[in-house]
């Protein structure tokens, strides 16, 4: 009976989730008053919220749809991606959030490039802190708002009821939404939609696997043998990628996580500073709840075609749909679409946030030495500026270059590593680190990101790209800061860094 | 010992290990190809194959990442607060990590070479001890934030001194 409501109910959480969002804005929109309300939230997030702020926002749409075909495809390789979180939310607390939150509070920040700026005193500093950050914002964007609108016309076109929808109305409608809540109630707006989004995937994770050993008959030690039988690789620790490969994700995701502006700034929003001690380790379990939709739904989904109860996907990334339409429950499908959705949009949200307080704050302070007039109404011009410019980067990429977002993409996760992570991670821990290798630590990573995008060279043994260009620029940033000649930091800064 | 130059020690000697990788040969497929049988699905072929040539370089490049995650969670303790409580704690913190990842490598080799599935509770013991091990072993370093959060992360000391900062700007 409800089986022959699946798809509606789908399309009916989805709807219900945007709805939410729209209140969301709405009820946001009456206590953003201010700049540092819009871009921080006007540091009042309690405990809870900011967990499910903190953990949401690492795991985007990437990690519901291209993680569990990197499971299908590679077996356990990408679980070094997930597992590495435990390690990365803890390097992430003892190295940025104390000290961000000190510095926002003390300088009235309300951005990463403005604390980049307070620590090395320094303008250059902060200016190419705000243009990495625009760049990769405006690559992930447009993967984000794509996504949303792929994710949109598969749910509507199952149902059926609106005869073929196209991609272009669906991009339009979701990025409406998001503009919408994005513009009325700034970061407050996102970070309560990420506490709906942490609870759905928390949630679905767990149903996730009771279902999968129900799809199995109880045993999954039998879909495990069936994997082992077709290649032990595949489902022993490292996967069909080996050992190298598998360890270079875990670097990059692990000690990444440090440096990602839209995960990091949420650490600035803290109403009180002693609650870190109760977000770290709420963050790490509520992430791995989370990321067994990761393993889980790939896992499950080799084992099935492996054996041939289910017919080879047409795309990797197809995996977690195709099990949530064939074998888990109506109403569990349609949690784990929404926090799919939520997944992106709250991502998405995250980027329009930090994106837009480099164009309006950073930018211009760091050129004219001022930030603009009246920055509450530019914020939120710029923001409804920035969706649409990257959606229309999407479309562009979608029918016209394939390649853009994914050059403009490169400029993601890897790249904020390698970029931010000596600059704020090493530099608000070290006092002799330079504002010089701060900007060259910056610019060699941008260099070394792009350049290996655009060559296209296949390092061996699988190694990531973003390994290398982090590694490069941490100790770049340590040997230049250790050749030039520390200048004596401000007083207070220099107070905060005794803490 | 200070911290930094450990640091950069162990980040020169992760390139110095990474340009070994690089420029040793790579045996075909030495990180996966195409299934044989099922288009987008990729396989390893033979995990020996695979695994053996780095087998021991991978094993070092795990514990050097390790050591550098070490390094850093100390790095992220202000230097008047290492007392030697949080040293021990941080060694063996350090030890824990290290001990899981040996293990795991140990097991690793014993699962490609042997033939023997190993298959107990739902997944392959290296791949549970991955899954669960590997993913909880860190917790040993978060648990020095959680429980010394007052002692060495952010102690009455500095709340008081952060207000003074904060009385001082306002004033």
């Amino acid at each position: 009976m409800m089986e022959a409501w699946r798809n509606p109910i789908i399309l009916l959480s989805l709807v219900l989730y945007l709805g939410i969002c729209i209140g969301f804005g709405l009820w946001a929109m009456r206590r953003t008053r201010s700049t540092r309300d819009f871009f921080m939230a006007g540091r009042s997030l309690g405990p809870l919220v900011l967990t499910f702020a903190v953990f949401s926002s690492t795991l985007s749409g990437f990690g519901f749809v291209g993680g569990p075909g990197l499971v299908y495809s590679m077996g356990m390789s990408s679980a070094f991606m997930i597992i590495v979180s435990t390690a990365g939310f803890t390097m992430g607390f003892f190295l940025v959030s104390k000290r961000i939150r000190l510095i926002a509070e003390l300088r009235d920040n309300v951005s990463l490039p403005g604390i980049v700026a307070a620590r090395y005193n320094s303008n250059p500093a902060r200016l190419l802190t705000a243009l990495a950050i625009l760049l990769g914002v405006m690559g992930y964007l447009a993967v984000q708002i794509l996504a949303m609108a792929v994710v949109m016309q598969s749910i509507i076109n199952s149902v059926g009821w609106f005869g073929s929808t196209s991609l272009l109305f669906c991009m339009a409608v979701s990025s409406a939404v998001l503009i919408f809540y994005c513009v009325t109630g700034g970061i407050i707006a996102s970070v309560y939609t990420d506490v709906i989004q942490g609870s759905a995937m928390a949630v679905a994770g767990i149903l996730i696997v009771f279902t999968v050993y129900a799809v199995f008959d109880g045993s999954l030690a039998g879909a495990s043998r069936v994997l082992y039988e077709d290649d032990p690789a595949a489902i022993g620790p490292f996967g069909t990628e080996g050992m190298i490969c598998a360890l270079s994700w875990y670097f990059v995701f692990g000690l990444g996580l440090a440096g990602q502006p839209h995960i990091i700034t949420k650490m600035m929003m803290t109403r009180n500073l002693a609650d870190n001690r109760y977000v770290l380790p709420a963050s790490i379990l509520g992430y791995a709840l989370s990321g067994l939709l990761w393993i889980m739904l790939g896992f499950a989904m080799r084992a099935l075609v492996i054996q041939g109860a289910h017919a080879p996907l047409g795309s990797p990334d197809m995996a977690a749909a195709e099990f949530l339409q064939f074998y888990t429950h109506p109403i569990l499908a349609g949690i784990v679409f929404a926090a799919l959705f939520a997944a992106i949009m709250s991502t998405a949200d995250g980027f329009l946030n930090v994106g837009t307080a480099a164009v309006i704050h950073d930018i211009p302070i760091a050129v004219r030495g001022h930030a603009v007039r009246n920055e509450l109404f530019w914020a939120r011009v710029v923001t409804v500026l920035l969706s649409v410019t990257a959606a229309g980067f999407a479309l562009f990429s979608y029918y016209v270059n394939e390649r853009l977002v994914a050059i403009l993409g490169v400029f993601g996760w890897s790249t904020f590593a390698a970029a931010i992570v000596p600059v704020v991670a090493l530099g608000l821990n070290w006092k002799r680190a330079t504002a010089g290798a701060a900007c060259a630590a910056i610019v060699i990573s941008l260099a070394l990101n792009l350049s290996l995008e655009l060559s296209a060279v296949e390092i061996p043994w699988g190694i990531h790209g973003g390994f290398i260009a982090l590694l490069v620029s941490m100790t770049s940033f340590i040997v230049i800061s250790l050749l030039q000649s520390p200048k004596p930091l401000a007083e207070d800064i220099d107070a905060v860094m005794d803490m | 010992m200070r911290p930094i130059p450990v640091l950069l020690g162990l980040l020169a000697g992760l390139l110095a290990l990474c340009a070994l990788i690089v420029s040793s040969p790579e045996p075909v497929n030495g990180h996966g190809m195409a299934h044989h049988a099922v288009d987008g699905m990729r396989q390893a072929g033979d995990a020996w194959q695979q695994s053996e040539p780095v087998f021991r370089a991978g094993y070092l490049l795990g514990v050097l990442i390790y050591l550098i995650i070490s390094a850093l969670v100390y790095i992220g303790v202000p230097q008047a607060k290492r007392d030697l409580t949080l040293r021990l704690a941080h060694a063996t913190a350090t030890l824990v990590v290290l001990g899981m990842w040996s293990f795991l490598v140990y097991l690793s080799r014993h699962y490609l070479h042997s033939g023997d599935p190993m298959i107990g509770a739902a997944f392959p013991l290296p791949t549970l001890v991955m899954l669960l091990g590997l993913w909880i072993a860190p917790v040993s370093f978060s648990l020095i934030y959680v429980l010394g959060f007052r002692r060495w992360i952010f102690t009455p000391e500095d709340e008081e001194t952060f207000r003074k900062l904060m009385e001082g700007r306002r004033s």
